[in-house]
């Protein structure tokens, strides 16, 4: 990639984070429909399919527009469905091209989220088909130009044994297989769109696949509310002997047609080709050059005691428990480094610190932070900021932020809590750690976890004996530097009333954990 | 403040909900101009025929005897000559061959022609190219079409006034019925 292109990236990536901030600031980082965006693209799915199924049983093959027409005719019974049907699909592209954007920018279409990126485009392919020939379906005047304008473009094709395009030049009335096919094709594909979702998240664990329901019903009350009041209404029929002057196109789905038509289906076809490669060539195109990749984590099987914690915590399902091959009992956990997008959630779940790459493991984050807490030797009354060096406001990328000393992490889910144990046990007033919002972690489920260790003894837990009041996370996006200036102030006032903490020499770090049962053993290995 | 708040955030999403119904309507002119289209459009079988030519001494000799047949064919569906004019004036002059990789399939004429609204006198003459290839003697089967010329070369021609409205398509194509080419406008 050039300059101008990775300016351009980092440009976008700014744009989004700062939307972000504004959409935090009015719903909240829980509500945030940008985070969401993926989710609210499964859910509109799932509300075009629910409307759908209803609105099939009014569609007439025989009397398309007619059929249409009634149901958009039926104020109570109809109009709304298809209303709602209709804005679901727009909803299901916006949110799609909205999720597209996010993980382009933030770098997450590479390595071994290729194959999400590359699903991802096939499913947006599939949405456009579908509501094409949805919209073909109504045969008013853009079902009749999506028509002649498909079919133009595909007799380019050499794969037909007479052109399309005589279907809908007059010589006969349109045939009623023409429907019949169409119609195929409408109910038939969104079997496509739940296949390649299926293998869109076939490489995460735990996809979230639809909003918070606070948000999900919000829109959906928003836009039936909108389709109540701003009803669908109906363009003129189509008329194959007449030129249409205008026409109502969708902006999310049509928006090529009044393009395409000023070209030759050579050029279209061309162009289409054009854009696809370069969708398709994205995760190619900008993975880190050989070398600067991140290395995919491995496992010290001296220490691993198969406890299967990170197994279960790991967000791309990329570790597998084994038997063990070294004379020991239990299991062992490998991780498959065609899965590994080496995000370091295992780093921070694995209580004898047995996984990790070199550098990154709980280990190497313990020797990090006494040399951490040798240079800085906090005061009772400091607050240690420990921040994600991807998101949090950039504070992660700082020496210091507002006279805190910050100790970054390359994600607060790879952060082993014997680090914050270390640092309060060494004397520092408070540790505030700064994550990303959970639902845009760049390792997906980082800050979860780490909440969870800190607060509900998942393992790695956070020990007992650390002071939870000298404790605080703080979830802040990219742009939210603000968040995380405000958070530090609070967290400098309270713990200036805990008053001074307590300094220990010679600390131990605890590295035990509990190794679950045979049975539930044998659970983990299916 | 947080009553601001959520004014701010009902607003926005209520923006942004419009802003989606509205996109998913945008209005679109797609022409200013009143101009009608003539359109022609018809399928024919076309006649299937032979191109052959006698191979010289020379060239037998260098054949295998079992190989040596007085006459070389080739197989082909005769190429149409289509002559379109308006007011007198030559609008399109083509040569169609027929479809496929083989050029086995039938001819399909497909042909807009932009005009302004009112009478046009509209002249379209279709005809077989039975010129062979040089050196070779026409022969074959007789014509197979979808609906089987009359051999009348009237029955692919027409020569009349066509009244077209604004942004009006008329139709010039084959009408099985009549056995000729014929204009239809959209009222029937």
């Amino acid at each position: 990639m050039g300059r101008i292109t990775r300016r351009a990236i980092k440009g976008l990536r700014r744009l989004i984070a700062r939307l972000d901030a504004a959409f935090n600031a009015l719903y909240g980082w829980k509500y945030n429909p940008l985070y969401h965006s993926g989710a609210l693209a499964v859910a509109a799915f799932v509300a075009l399919l629910g409307t759908g199924l209803y609105l099939i049983f009014f569609y007439r093959i025989g009397a398309p527009y007619a059929s249409v027409a009634r149901i958009t005719g039926q104020a109570w019974t109809g109009r709304w469905i298809r209303g709602i049907h209709r804005y679901a699909s727009d909803v299901a592209v916006v949110a799609a091209a909205v999720h597209a954007a996010r993980m382009f920018v933030q770098d997450r279409s590479w390595g071994p989220r290729a194959l999400a990126w590359v699903s991802g485009l096939g499913l947006v392919f599939l949405f456009f088909v579908c509501g094409w020939t949805g919209y073909v379906m109504v045969w008013d005047v853009q079902a009749k130009l999506l028509a002649e304008e498909g079919a133009r473009i595909m007799d380019a094709l050499p794969i037909f044994s007479e052109p399309i395009r005589r279907t809908f030049v007059g010589e006969q009335p349109i045939p009623g297989a023409f429907f019949f096919l169409n119609l195929f094709a409408h109910i038939a594909l969104p079997v496509g769109v739940a296949l390649a979702l299926w293998i869109h998240v076939s490489r995460i664990a735990r996809p979230s696949l639809l909003p918070p329901r606070r948000l999900m019903w919000g829109v959906a009350g928003l836009f039936l509310a909108l389709a109540l009041v701003w009803p669908l209404s109906m363009d003129a029929k189509a008329d194959l002997f007449s030129v249409p002057r205008s026409v109502s196109v969708d902006a999310f789905y049509t928006f090529w047609l009044p393009v395409t038509r000023a070209f030759s289906p050579g050029w279209v076809w061309t162009g289409f080709l054009a854009v696809s490669l370069v969708l398709v060539a994205v995760p190619w195109a900008v993975r880190p050059r050989a070398g600067a990749a991140p290395t995919p984590y491995v496992v010290n099987e001296r220490f691993c005691t198969g406890c299967s914690q990170c197994a279960l915590d790991c967000p791309y399902e990329a570790i597998s428990m084994f038997r063990r091959g070294d004379g020991r009992e239990g299991l062992v956990a490998r991780v498959d480094p065609d899965l590994c997008v080496s995000c370091g959630i295992c780093a921070g779940s694995c209580a004898p610190m047995g996984v990790g790459p070199p550098r990154r493991t709980g280990r190497d984050q313990l020797v990090r932070v006494k040399q951490f807490v040798d240079r800085h030797a906090p005061t009772g009354e400091d607050v240690i900021l420990v921040a994600c060096t991807r998101g949090a406001g950039g504070v992660g990328a700082m020496g210091g932020f507002a006279g805190a000393p910050v100790f970054p992490v390359s994600c607060a889910g790879s952060l082993h809590t014997s680090v914050i144990e270390y640092l309060v046990r060494s004397g520092a007033g408070g540790v505030l750690v700064a994550s990303c919002p959970p639902r845009d972690c760049w390792n997906r489920e980082g800050v979860k976890w780490l909440e969870e260790r800190v607060y509900y003894e998942r393992e790695a837990e956070l020990k007992e004996r650390v002071d939870r009041s000298r404790v605080r996370l703080v979830c802040a996006g990219e742009a939210e530097i603000g968040r995380v200036a405000a958070a530090l102030e609070a967290f400098r006032a309270e713990v200036r009333a805990l008053g001074r903490s307590a300094v220990e020499e010679g600390i131990e770090i605890d590295t035990e954990c509990d190794v679950p049962d045979p049975e539930a053993l044998d659970k983990v290995m299916g | 403040m947080m009553r601001a708040r959520r004014v701010a955030a009902t607003v926005v999403a209520v923006l942004l909900t419009t802003g989606v119904a509205a996109l998913s309507r945008l209005p679109v002119t797609l022409t200013r101009s009143d101009e009608a289209r003539l359109r022609l459009s018809w399928r024919l079988q076309g006649r299937a025929g032979e191109d052959c030519r006698r191979p010289s001494p020379e060239e037998l000799e260098r054949l295998p005897v079992h190989m040596r047949n007085p006459a070389a064919c080739i197989g082909r569906i005769t190429p149409y000559r289509l002559e379109v004019g308006v007011d007198g004036r030559t609008v399109v002059v083509d040569t169609l061959h027929a479809a496929g990789a083989r050029a086995d399939r039938p001819i399909y004429v497909f042909r807009e022609i932009r005009l302004p609204p009112g009478d046009h006198r509209v002249a379209v003459r279709f005809r077989a190219l039975t010129g062979a290839l040089p050196g070779a003697e026409a022969g074959g089967d007789p014509p197979a079409a979808e609906d089987p010329p009359t051999g009348d070369s009237s029955a692919w021609a027409i020569d009349e006034v066509v009244r077209l409205r604004e942004r009006e398509i008329a139709l010039v194509t084959y009408d099985r019925e009549r056995r000729a080419l014929t204009v239809r406008h959209g009222g029937g």
